[in-house]
């Protein structure tokens, strides 16, 4: 039983049939993507009521809080997926690791870019030691490491491992620094959203939130999509499917 | 490792080897039984050294398997461990403590040896009078016969040598090769690469000539 | 196995104290970028109280740093690293060795020494009790992830400053809890939950550092 689950998990991330899947996909998530996040970035921009203390310039938070999540989602999967590719040697599983770190760092930046943004108005300097917007830095020093670490080590497959490896490292840090910061400085706003059953903020905010989220999301599928994509024809590039498909992109093109 | 196959030695099956994106062997099988040498040749780059760390388990390859009487020595690190001796282009030799401190260092790393044999072995390898030294103060040539005096005490049936004789003058490459003789002739395996055309007597030799592979007596 | 434990202790302290910089450069690092910020800031005592469990801290954790060549470099460059690979015994417990030869080299002077610069920070003798208790419970840790991000990075050429991207933004819960442990006794609160803190995490990174060390290098000598 076990064994054809592996098997099945083994053809599945077989390069050569994730390239043909993710081709398909991508084209799917790239319409979906764009459509959320048209309709989420409306609602919460001109539809969604005026908060009664922060006036219009909340509505950062339909950028800012979605890329934090996204930030932190990011390097979980990063680490997932290090863990796939170091245990069960899966090459797919360090492509996909890889290709997320620029993709999660940039959600990084943006969480902190817009949350420096958000705090002008509010705390009236564009950075305040906020245990948030600090752990949301260390975060990024964290991704950083992680792609300065795999530009550092030539061979390609010594580089997803040792990343892997520094990815695990960092996740199981990542509770532990961001208890330590949080409990250093309390000072942001408690957490609103992640209380389901009884959220904090009004159902007109919280659906634009959600749609913005679903959307970073997808837009997360998608680009890292169209990456492992290009990684994979790199890193599969002396196998037989690769040369045949060159050959004939290589064909029609000259047609 | 619960039962052994002593006839069994080293089996490599389909071991194939890439170095950044370039192959440098695929599909490499060869076997190595007890009392049996084999010598890789192969050009620059033809990544002799890549396999010999790969049989050493120090390396991964792409894809392939190495058995050790029966086992898959991936999954019987620590026991293939105790069978099997490496010595690379760097010695494992620190400047800071003399051959003995070395030598015994190295016994620690899990063989028995008592400090008397630690002293004739070294007396053996030529270096009677330099024990005390530190090795920052020996010649290239001495030690590499301390890496030697390693080799001798590693107690270990698969030896893996990467350019052993580098540096070794010609009296200190024929005591190697007596080394060797002695090693194979008890039933030793060795597993060899070297510039040098080698003679030993009565032993099989066989040739591995890498990148294709193909196996030569 | 303990035999091989304890004796590549041995080894490397002899190794260590044939080549007394090893020992002596962090320290005087740290005791040097301790003096800077007198300096640098105001030599007035309110103020460098103030700063001091903080000043003294980071200057440990850039000495623990700094000095995490000599866990690997050398014994990757003269071999002895592959022979640890190739020992029969496991080989975190060998790496447990050289982090705790590392502690006692490093970490340990530290320790020694961290009453005197409390002293000319103005710290009062309950904080410099606690710095040298939060000092004993961090450099520990300091030594154990450093190991990580070393293994990491040995066989690189230019792993300095990658390693210090790596390593420091581990460090920060050992900066922030240890400081402000020091800051309170000064206050004269209570520091037993960051004390409990500090346990907790020493605890927990000797439990899964020299895996983690082991494992990374396996990586780097590929």
């Amino acid at each position: 039983m076990f064994k054809s689950i592996m098997k099945f998990i083994y053809h599945f991330a077989s390069p050569k049939y994730f390239y043909r899947l993710s081709g398909k996909l991508i084209p799917w998530f790239g319409w979906l993507t764009a459509i959320l996040l048209i309709a989420g970035s409306i609602d919460g921009l001109f539809i969604a009521p005026v908060d009664y203390q922060q006036g219009d310039s909340y509505r950062i938070i339909f950028v800012h809080v979605p890329a934090a999540w996204m930030s932190m989602f990011i390097y979980m999967v990063m680490a997932t997926s290090g863990a796939i590719g170091l245990i069960w040697k899966i090459k797919l599983a360090d492509v996909i690791a890889s290709s997320s770190a620029p993709i999660g760092a940039a959600f990084t930046f943006l969480a902190l870019v817009t949350g420096s943004i958000w705090g002008k108005p509010m705390w009236g300097a564009w950075w305040v030691w906020d245990a948030r917007l600090t752990a949301e830095l260390i975060l990024l020093f964290l991704y950083l490491g992680f792609m300065a670490l795999e530009a550092a080590i030539e061979d390609p497959r010594a580089a997803a491992r040792a990343c892997a490896i520094l990815a695990i490292v960092g996740v199981i840090n990542i509770p532990i620094i961001h208890y330590s910061v949080e409990w250093w400085n309390t000072l942001h706003q408690g957490a609103t959203v992640t209380k389901f059953d009884k959220p904090s903020i009004h159902i007109s905010m919280l659906i634009p939130l959600l749609l913005m989220a679903l959307g970073f999301k997808l837009y997360y599928v998608t680009v890292v999509l169209v990456r492992a994509r290009n990684k994979v024809l790199y890193t599969d590039q002396n196998s037989g499917w690769v040369k045949e498909l060159v050959k004939k992109e290589s064909e029609t093109s000259l047609v | 490792m619960p039962e052994k196959n002593e006839q069994m030695g080293l089996s490599i099956q389909q071991l194939t080897c890439e170095r950044g994106y370039r192959e440098l062997f695929t599909q490499l099988s060869f076997d190595l039984l007890p009392g049996e040498i084999v010598h890789i040749k192969g050009e620059n780059g033809a990544g002799k050294t890549s396999l010999l760390r790969i049989l050493a388990g120090l390396a991964l390859p792409v894809s392939g398997n190495v058995y050790f009487e029966g086992y898959d020595c991936r999954h019987y690190r620590n026991e293939y461990n105790e069978q099997i001796t490496f010595m690379g282009h760097k010695l494992g030799i620190k400047l800071e403590l003399s051959p003995i401190e070395n030598i015994d260092s190295y016994c620690q790393l899990g063989k028995q040896c008592t400090q008397q044999h630690i002293m004739d072995v070294l007396e053996q390898v030529g270096l009677y009078g330099f024990e005390e030294m530190y090795c920052n103060q020996l010649s290239a040539g001495q030690k590499r016969r301390v890496a030697l005096a390693q080799l001798l005490l590693s107690q270990a049936k698969l030896w893996i040598l990467d350019e052993p004789f580098t540096s070794l003058d010609v009296v200190g490459v024929d005591y190697f090769l007596q080394v060797i003789q002695q090693h194979v002739k008890t039933g030793g395996m060795v597993l060899l690469t070297t510039h040098q055309a080698i003679s030993i007597e009565h032993c099989v030799i066989k040739y591995l000539q890498l990148p294709s592979g193909k196996i030569t007596s | 196995m303990y035999n091989a434990f304890f004796s590549l202790i041995k080894r490397d302290l002899r190794i260590a104290f044939r080549h007394k910089s090893e020992i002596l450069n962090p320290l005087f690092f740290f005791i040097i970028v301790v003096t800077l910020f007198p300096l640098g800031i105001s030599p007035e005592k309110q103020i460098l109280a103030q700063i001091g469990p903080g000043i003294i801290w980071v200057a440990a954790l850039l000495a623990a740093m700094l000095s995490l060549d000599s866990l690997f470099r050398s014994d990757f460059e003269d071999g002895t690293l592959e022979l640890m690979l190739l020992s029969e015994y496991p080989l975190s417990i060998l790496v447990l060795a050289k982090i705790v030869v590392h502690w006692l080299i490093t970490g340990l002077p530290i320790i020694i020494f961290s009453p005197l610069l409390g002293t000319v920070m103005f710290l009062s003798n309950d904080a410099i009790e606690t710095l040298m208790l939060t000092l004993l419970l961090g450099t520990p840790i300091l030594s154990l992830i450093g190991a990580i991000g070393m293994a990491l990075v040995v066989a690189l050429k230019r792993g300095g400053m990658l390693l210090s991207l790596l390593v420091l933004p581990l460090y920060i819960p050992v900066l922030i809890f240890s400081s402000n442990a020091v800051g309170s006794s000064m206050a004269g609160l209570s520091i037993s939950g960051q004390l409990y803190f500090l346990s907790a995490f020493m605890l927990f990174c000797l439990t899964l550092a020299p895996i983690a060390t082991s494992a990374a290098l396996r990586v780097s000598l590929e």
